[in-house]
């Protein structure tokens, strides 16, 4: 039977191989300040190595699979998510943040399926208002100047 | 100083000076809750509208926000796995279990109760010690503070977790990214790519956002939508369970708290160590010396009082050299100094003496009131805070992203901030399945500046007077810390080979 | 007292004449603005007070007619941000908006500077703070900034603060500056500065001490100017380059010795102290400024329209007491002049470093 690897044994190679990037950076440094990030890196190059060790040492069980506890390609929901925390960061950043943040809290409640519409509504309109009050009124954080329509949300 | 005392208390009759005090817990509180703001940023931003209040009240606003706002940062730790600032981080490992287990009221109850034990041990220190200890922290310097921070990293290991190689990479990777940014001794660019908004570095809070809010975000989605549940607590139909205090914690915790406080004061006292480094040796110790190790972790309240109670009073601990020497003794007191200067109040020793005394020793019990103020409203309110624990993740996760996102800007008013805070949550959820602990990046990412910094100094100014051994030896304090880091490291294996002997 | 007046008074007319960019004038202004007494103040109230009324007749200009943004490149409550914040509160009444003031910090500076002059903010509406750093930007040899004094219109200096170098009170080894230097010939002395180079003013002189003199000043490289000051106090470093403001009250209760200000005369705060020319007969000049400018884009009579705005601003009797409650040394050089001021701080910079 094929023996599988230990996953640890793939992600110390990929580790180790961003350690010896790591090191290359550092070793461009000029002067005193390249001795500590390449000693870091180094050291960290060493850990990989352990890593991959113990992967290689580690047995699976009885039905030859591992028990991982969670697992990458396993975790779609969380990359999904993932994906539209990335779109509503976009929105906030060139559209405005007062604009991104109803969006996303309308359809992010959706997608975590909050059925009734009217917490979902009641929760998005609050967060904003409090927000607004709390961050721009009260904090007079320069919000206005992220996104073109930041401008029209600034309160002076 | 009685009698300034006696003066300082009558300032309190003052309506501007309560109402600051209220702010200040409340704004504190409020401030520490939300990811991403917290006691620096908040104080920063009070600093405008401090503007035109008497230097007493608004001195008392801030010192009373800094210390409710480690506080509110550890309730939401303890409740969502999101640590307001890098001070409750250690809190959150053992926080959230029991928070998980349904007992997030006892949870908060004992945050609460370490908090102001350790705020008031703080306070005592700054009203009875402040002038005395002041010349003491003059002895610390770059050689002592590289020392402390060795300490501090020695410390990942009670934080590792299962694997060691993996934790110990973590905390590596955490001190390579402190590596980023311009060097501070010679001025080169280290891993900024060119790039502007890099060459300050990357600043611990996002990096702690990410890792701990947004990953758990992510992780509370998936469980989510694979249909495992919808609250944090794990079973929501057996509600809030327990009482706010059980019998026996007072004797339980008491030791804890107290040793833990001293650590605190001492840690905070120290410039350069903040909150953060004190809360985690404190956690490290409270470990090391336990009879019971493998609980941490996993719900101890030992280790929540330890690392509370720590975090507190280093607060206290972190005023007594900026009020005697304008020495900021945390990351937060450097801006206070500047609000203090702001108002007129310049440190040393004529802030002890004649009319100042009584504005400098209103500030001080401010802060003794500020924690006292934070207990009574956290055990009164413990029961309605816990309960967030049975909100459905559907409602409260897109609400703390969009808080992180809109806090993670305000620390620098730039979108920078929340690109790495993104970022290092993909990495916090990668890190989640591989098995890779995150506290220790954390760790890393704060004591990185400390430990190569001054090393570095260490070693010019060693070099002027014959030689770092030289200069080691000549330095009392540096040897009685690098005692005390040996101890730490070899006390264990030690005891081990005596009780072993003993045992043959 | 009166001829100062006149001196200054002349200047400032100079000075404004000399808009076009004639070079000549600056001087004598540089040196004369950079005293500052109640009565030289009067003198320019006259001076500036029926020059706002000109301008503002000659340009029936329809600004400002919205709020005005200072753009702070330093955190809330430093020196600069404080100085700000009072400029905000008198410039307000001056020009009739309101005028906030914003913080946009991180390299040094440059993240709120390269965003005000690559941005768009030709209209007019947001100033920015600029002090004395900004010109050295383009000489750092690690990292050469894009843009310099060329790049920018600046409107008006607010605080000029001289250098001083402080000894211990309680130091055996030398008591004034002479035998200071007659020390730290014969072996290394330790100083702090916030980094090495060309780009540092402490560090600057230093350097112009060692070739002057000959003296072996070593540099410890530190954060800012707090910690210049803890190791100072606790004997890690030998002398203390630092501003009047920092040293104010050791001098008052003797903590610390002031040996000599690097300015061209002394200062009131301190009028014991001799200036680095009378105490050692070689002259140099350190200071700190710190002031407002315009991005190029924006139009000469909204420049000259705001430079005339601040300088009236400036003279506003709360905003000299609150300035001068923080021991900020107050200093009202404008236009040609204050670019002249930063730029002979530059090329004495370039002098000794010798690029």
């Amino acid at each position: 039977m094929n023996k599988k690897l230990h996953r640890d044994v793939f992600l110390g190679i990929i580790l180790a191989v961003f350690c010896f990037v790591c090191i290359y950076l550092s070793l461009q440094i000029k002067g005193d300040a390249k001795v500590v990030p390449t000693a870091i890196s180094a050291l960290m190059a060493v850990c990989s190595l352990i890593i991959i060790a113990n992967g290689l040492k580690a047995t699976p069980a009885e039905n030859g699979e591992y028990p991982y506890a969670m697992k990458f390609s396993n975790s779609k929901y969380a990359w999904i998510f993932m994906a539209l925390i990335v779109g509503y960061f976009f929105m906030f950043k060139y559209i405005a943040y007062w604009i991104a943040t109803p969006i996303f809290l309308i359809v992010s409640q959706k997608y975590l399926k909050v059925k009734s519409w009217k917490v979902n509504l009641l929760i998005t309109v609050i967060y904003t208002v409090l927000c607004y009050i709390m961050f721009v009124i009260i904090l007079k954080l320069p919000i206005y100047r992220i996104g073109i329509l930041g401008r029209f949300f600034r309160y002076v | 100083m009685m009698a300034y005392l006696g003066a300082a208390l009558a300032s309190f009759a003052s309506l501007e000076v309560l109402i600051g005090l209220f702010v200040g817990v409340v704004g504190g509180m409020i401030i520490g809750i939300i990811p991403g703001l917290g006691p620096s940023v908040g104080i920063a931003l009070l600093i405008p509208i401090s503007f035109s209040m008497s230097p007493t009240a608004a001195l008392v606003m801030m010192t009373a926000m800094y210390t409710t706002g480690v506080y509110g940062g550890s309730i939401t730790a303890v409740l969502c796995h999101t640590p307001g600032t890098a001070a409750s981080a250690a809190t959150t490992m053992d926080g959230y279990e029991l928070t998980k287990q349904g007992h997030g009221m006892e949870a908060i109850t004992v945050v609460t109760v370490a908090s102001v034990f350790g705020g008031l041990v703080g306070a005592i220190c700054l009203i009875l010690f402040a002038p005395i200890l002041g010349r003491i922290s003059l002895m610390f310097s770059c050689l002592e503070y590289f020392l402390v921070a060795c300490f501090g990293l020695l410390v990942v290991s009670g934080l590792t977790g299962e694997n060691k190689a993996k934790g110990i990479f973590s905390a590596l990777l955490g001190l390579l990214i402190g590596c980023v940014g311009m060097d501070k001794i010679s001025g080169v660019p280290r891993f900024t790519f060119g790039q502007l908004w890099l060459e300050d570095g990357l600043d611990s809070t996002p990096i702690l956002i990410g890792l701990f809010s947004i990953t758990q975000v992510l992780y509370l989605v998936d469980k989510l939508l694979k249909g495992t549940g919808n609250t944090i607590v794990d079973d929501p139909a057996a509600g809030l369970q327990g009482k706010r205090w059980t019998k026996g914690n007072t004797k339980k915790l008491a030791p804890t708290m107290l040793r833990s406080s001293v650590i605190g004061s001492f840690i905070g006292f120290i410039p350069a160590a903040g909150c953060s480094i004190a809360a985690w040796i404190s956690y490290s110790i409270s470990k090391r010396i336990s009879k019971t190790p493998e609980e941490y972790g996993k719900g101890s309240v030992i280790g929540i009082a330890a690392s509370e109670a720590a975090n507190n009073a280093a607060c206290g601990g972190a005023m007594i050299p900026l009020f005697t020497l304008g020495i900021p003794g945390s990351p937060v007191t450097a801006i206070l100094y500047g609000a203090m200067l702001m108002h007129g109040l310049q440190p040393g020793s004529s802030l002890f003496k004649g009319n100042q005394a009584v504005t400098t020793y209103a500030i001080f019990l401010g802060f003794l009131f500020a924690n006292l103020l934070m207990g009574v409203i956290g055990v009164s309110m413990a029961k309605q805070m816990a309960k967030i624990c049975l909100v459905p993740n559907s409602l409260l996760c897109p609400i703390i992203v969009a808080l992180a996102c809109i806090g993670t800007f305000a620390l620098a008013n730039s979108m920078e901030e929340v690109v790495i805070m993104l970022a290092f949550g993909v990495l916090g959820y990668l890190m989640k399945i591989f098995g890779f602990e995150p506290a220790p990046l954390v760790l890393g990412v704060v004591l990185a500046d400390i430990l190569e910094a001054n090393f570095r100094r260490a070693l010019i100014m060693a070099a002027a007077k014959g030689g770092l051994i030289n200069y080691f030896f000549s330095r009392p304090v540096s040897i009685i810390i690098f005692i005390i880091i040996l101890i730490f490291a070899f006390a264990p294996a030690i005891v081990r080979m005596i009780a072993k002997k003993v045992n043959a | 007292m009166k001829k100062f007046a006149l001196v200054l008074a002349a200047a400032m007319g100079l000075t404004l004449a000399a808009c076009s960019g004639s070079q000549q004038a600056a001087p004598a202004a540089t040196t004369a603005a950079a005293e500052t007494t109640a009565a030289a103040t009067e003198a320019a109230k006259q001076e500036a007070a029926a020059e706002t009324t000109a301008a503002e007749a000659a340009a029936g200009l329809d600004f400002p007619t919205e709020t005005i943004t200072l753009i702070c490149p330093f955190s809330a409550g430093g020196g600069t941000d404080v100085g700000a914040r009072f400029l905000a509160e008198s410039l307000s009444k001056v020009v009739g908006q309101n005028v906030v003031v914003e913080n946009v910090t991180g390299a040094g500076g440059w993240n709120a500077w390269t965003d005000l002059i690559q941005g768009d903010y030709s209209d007019g509406y947001t100033i920015g703070l600029v002090n004395h750093n900004y010109a050295m930007g383009e000489l750092d040899p690690e990292n050469p900034r894009e843009y310099n004094l060329d790049s920018i219109k600046v409107l008006a200096n607010q605080a000029l603060d001289y250098n001083v170098i402080a000894l211990r009170a309680d130091d055996a080894r030398f008591s004034d500056i002479n035998s200071f230097i007659e020390y730290a010939k014969a072996q290394p002395v330790l100083i702090s500065a916030q980094a090495t180079g060309i780009t540092d003013g402490d560090a600057t002189t230093a350097e112009w001490f060692n070739q002057t003199f000959g003296t072996q000043i070593t540099i410890v490289p530190v954060d800012g100017a707090s910690d210049s000051r803890s190791m100072f106090l606790a004997g890690d470093t030998d002398v203390f380059f630092a501003s009047i403001s920092d040293v104010q009250e050791a001098y008052n209760n003797g903590e610390m010795n002031v040996v000599a200000i690097f300015a061209p005369e002394r200062s009131n705060f301190i009028p014991d102290v001799p200036t680095i020319k009378e105490a050692t007969g070689e002259e140099y000049f350190g200071f700190a400024a710190r002031g407002y400018f315009y991005p190029a884009g924006v139009s000469d009579d909204i420049v000259e329209y705001m430079t005339n705005a601040i300088l009236k601003a400036e003279e506003d009797p709360d905003y000299i007491k609150n300035m001068e409650s923080q021991g900020l040394q107050l200093d009202n050089t404008s236009g040609e002049a204050y670019k002249e001021l930063l730029s002979k701080q530059k090329d004495q910079r370039i002098a000794i470093w010798g690029n």
